[in-house]
């Protein structure tokens, strides 16, 4: 192995001279394009979840204001809506990730913890066509969301399991929120 | 020199095509070419980042050391990849959902690493400007014609406005669709065109059409040689 020599060091300085300087151009260029892009993406995001609220779930009261969840790892919200049948529901937004990508989804909770409703808001799993077609497509159509959701080998399995966990995760939230402050 | 600078460009779309020639690029070339509106806004946005990319590799090729030149040229890739995502989100939300993980991909991309590698690491600013340009378009008309045949034989129809939504806001919010093979009450789509295999058989054809239509040029070029030679020999007899 060759000893460093000090006629190595301007060469060495020079190489960490450039790769930090290109590191540090590539980080503003994002960070630039983040503060651009931030809001607008933002609004986006809120645009396409009321869309599908309002679509898949019902007609959400308090003119559609969405109430915070602290402390948990995948739910962050949750809107009050009403049903057809003048019942009350929750629909909770909840995001998850795995090793394959992201997903977004909203769940709705009505009376007795009966998961009545689930849509993906962003599917950006590596399978997601599959976990599309093969599982997300069966629980929609599904009449019994819950045991349409334990039906996981799908080829996708790793995706359908994180979208479990997160509805279970909002169906948790409603009976210990909901169903025992209502006991 | 104009002419050079011309040949670089239009080379890169021709007789260099990444996708029909060098068979670089094939994993957005299948996995977007379900619909021409995807297979479009890919490549503009494949030819924004490979834009990008060149440019800053030839302006910096002296100052990148030869040792990490792989590592610089990923991390540059990279920076406008996640440009493009940012702006793609924000400005083209449909087009960024139907493009998916597929985009974030563009970063390994081999026609875009190869010419930052191959040709932008050695050549000046506008040079490299136009391979990107040329490779860009090249690509684009490549993926594009794949999803015509994909989309139009296997879904049975051309359809505007799903993903650039402002074709449909333009036509009172309705989506354009041309119908080829499914009508309102006929369906003679070849469906396993859109499944993946479908886009492997779609590239395989277009890609023995046209290596008929090179073998035939060359054949014809041989033909001529030979014709002009017993022409000429039968004149040197006379």
């Amino acid at each position: 192995m060759n000893k460093l020599q000090r006629s190595d060091v301007p060469t060495i300085l020079k190489t960490t001279l450039t790769l930090t300087v290109i590191a540090s151009v590539a980080a503003l260029l994002i960070a630039g394009a983040d503060l651009l892009t931030r809001d607008r993406i933002a609004a986006n995001t809120l645009e396409k979840e009321m869309s599908i609220l309002h679509e898949y779930f019902g007609e959400p009261e308090y003119d559609g204001k969405s109430f915070d969840i602290e402390g948990d790892d995948h739910l962050s919200k949750y809107y009050v809506v009403r049903l057809d049948n003048d019942e009350l529901s929750y629909v909770y937004r909840a995001d998850g990730r795995n090793g394959f990508g992201e997903i977004s989804l909203l769940a709705g909770i009505k009376e007795d913890a009966i998961i009545y409703s689930v849509r993906v808001i962003e599917n950006g799993q590596s399978y997601g066509s599959t976990l599309e077609d093969n599982y997300l497509k069966p629980l929609y159509e599904s009449n019994d969301k819950e045991d349409a959701l334990n039906h996981v080998e799908c080829s996708a399995t790793s995706g359908a399991k994180l979208v479990r966990k997160l509805v279970l995760a909002a169906k948790e939230h409603y009976q210990k929120h909901f169903m025992e402050e209502a006991a | 020199m104009k002419s050079k600078k011309l040949t670089i460009f239009t080379n890169a779309i021709t007789s260099e095509n990444a996708l029909f020639v060098s068979l670089l690029g094939l994993c957005p070339a299948l996995a977007v070419t379900k619909s021409i509106e995807s297979a479009f806004g890919m490549g503009v946005l494949f030819t924004f980042v490979l834009l990008g990319s060149n440019i800053l590799v030839s302006s910096l090729r002296k100052l990148i050391p030869d040792a990490v030149r792989i590592p610089c040229y990923i991390v540059i890739i990279a920076t406008f990849v996640t440009l493009v995502k940012m702006l793609a989100n924000a400005f083209l939300p449909e087009l960024y959902s139907s493009l998916g993980v597929f985009l974030s991909l563009l970063v390994v991309n081999c026609v875009i690493l190869g010419r930052a590698e191959a040709f932008a690491s050695k050549n000046g600013v506008v040079d490299s400007l136009l391979d990107a340009l040329g490779n860009g378009v090249g690509f684009t008309l490549a993926i594009v014609l794949i999803a015509l045949i994909r989309e139009g034989l296997g879904a049975g129809c051309i359809t505007f406005g799903k993903t650039f939504t402002f074709i449909a806001a333009w036509n009172n919010g309705k989506e354009i669709v041309i119908p080829l093979l499914k009508g309102p009450t006929w369906d003679y789509s070849l469906f396993v065109l859109i499944n993946p295999a479908g886009g492997f058989i779609v590239l395989g054809l277009i890609l023995a059409v046209l290596a008929a239509i090179k073998n035939s040029k060359e054949n014809k070029k041989k033909v001529d040689a030979k014709l002009k030679k017993l022409i000429a020999q039968g004149g040197q007899a006379k």
